[in-house]
């Protein structure tokens, strides 16, 4: 069996071989969508869906059955049933794959995971997966994500705003959608010896110095980490300042040593909140510090 | 989840493209510079059109030169005619810290404008043999 990497989207985590990648992901609370490919294809699709009251799983099982039969005569469709999961087994010349279902009543969601085999069907792989299935509440006054070799906590106000994914670089926003202010961007980039020109406390000045004023710099090291912070007062023009209190805006980043990659955790907020504590206590890059920051 | 979207669909792999393996173009000239870039200098197919008179008039240029960054020699010197594509995504992966997908993407990159350019092409291999 392969080692296995979890995920952890949506308030929901999962457990897969890690040597897949997600290619595809959705944002939205209500629906969505990720993908996972292996290095040939893809190879598992979760899908959500909000429903206020559990759907009837097993009636769109068969609906869904019986399409395919219409559509695809010679396949075979033979309901299963694994670790609570209730799907069907569909193998055929063009399709194989297998499709579980199962509602999720604290996030009232159904949760849909289809394995599309290259080959057989891997009944073991299948089981560990939809076993590892499970909501993820949120800790407190966080929530927890781990995707793309981030391991997060954004505040519970703030909801997953924009992502982007790109060969060595993964960034995560996070927002209220209506105003500029909390935001939390969490950020993971590779290539470092091919852009970063002097030092990470340096890099992590300059990209912040535009937007802040009165800037405090201070470093920590946490298990080999040596973590850059800075603090100061967003620019803001003076009436705004008149009017309310300036936002704050804390960041930290580091070079985690395993794997070479600059961490960046930018937290702005009003001084209240989740924001307040050391954005570098709320990004893990890997196991060592994922222990010390208590996201294990 | 009435709209079964996509997952039956999503039969496309990337297999056929990973087993091709890039071959140089055998006039295409490369020099590395000192930080590590490259200058490569790749022939231009004269134009069809380009016959007196209007040769006598317009002369474009004969070669193509093309500057590669860092990454992107790197790319090209790992296109030694040998390599499949998913050997070069491997090695560049490695060299570089990155998953298999963001080297694919990287490299595919490179790969793909080194051909645009005609500085590479790409030789199909025929899964069924």
């Amino acid at each position: 069996m392969d080692r296995m990497e979890t995920l952890i989207w949506r308030q929901f985590e999962m457990k897969h071989p890690d040597d897949w990648e997600m290619l595809q992901f959705g944002r939205g609370p209500d629906t969505g969508r990720c993908v996972l490919a292996d290095r040939h294809q893809y190879r598992l699709e979760f899908n959500w869906r909000r429903f206020d009251a559990p759907p009837d799983w097993q009636r769109t099982l068969s609906d869904y059955g019986n399409k395919l039969k219409t559509d695809h005569s010679n396949a075979s469709i033979r309901p299963v049933e694994t670790s609570g999961w209730s799907g069907l087994d569909i193998s055929g010349k063009e399709l194989n794959t297998s499709r579980f279902g199962r509602f999720f009543g604290e996030e009232s969601c159904l949760v849909e995971i289809v394995f599309i085999w290259p080959e057989a069907k891997d009944s073991d792989l299948t089981r560990d997966v939809l076993e590892s299935v499970r909501e993820r509440p949120s800790l407190g006054s966080t929530t927890r994500w781990r995707a793309f070799g981030m391991d997060l906590q954004a505040s519970e106000t703030v909801t997953l705003q924009a992502c982007v994914v790109e060969p060595a670089r993964a960034e995560m926003r996070f927002g209220n959608g209506k105003s500029p202010i909390p935001t939390e961007l969490f950020q993971r980039l590779g290539l470092v010896p091919h852009w970063l020109k002097g030092s990470v406390p340096q890099w992590l000045e300059m990209q912040v110095s535009s937007d802040v004023i009165d800037i405090q710099q201070s470093g920590t090291t946490i298990r080999g980490h040596d973590i850059a912070c800075v603090e100061g007062i967003l620019r803001q023009g003076p009436l705004r300042r008149m009017v309310r209190k300036p936002p704050k805006l804390r960041a930290a980043a580091w070079q985690c040593p395993q794997d070479g990659r600059l961490y960046c955790a930018t937290c702005t907020d009003r001084g209240e909140g989740e924001a307040t504590r050391l954005p570098g206590r709320r990004l893990a890059c890997c196991p060592s510090l994922a222990s010390e920051i208590g996201t294990r | 989840m009435k709209k079964r979207r996509k997952a039956d669909e999503q039969k496309a792999d990337w297999r056929s493209m990973l087993r091709a393996i890039p071959i140089r173009n055998a006039a295409a000239q490369a020099e590395p510079l000192h930080d590590g870039t490259m200058r490569m200098v790749v022939p231009r197919r004269r134009p069809k059109f380009l016959v007196p008179p209007i040769s006598w008039i317009l002369r474009p240029s004969t070669s193509r030169t093309i500057i590669l960054d860092r990454l992107g020699s790197h790319v090209w010197e790992l296109c030694d005619d040998q390599r499949n594509v998913e050997q070069v995504v491997d090695a560049f992966a490695a060299a570089h810290q990155l998953t298999f997908h963001e080297a694919r993407v990287a490299a595919g990159n490179y790969i793909r404008q080194l051909i645009e350019r005609g500085a590479l092409a790409i030789s199909i291999s025929d899964p069924s043999r």
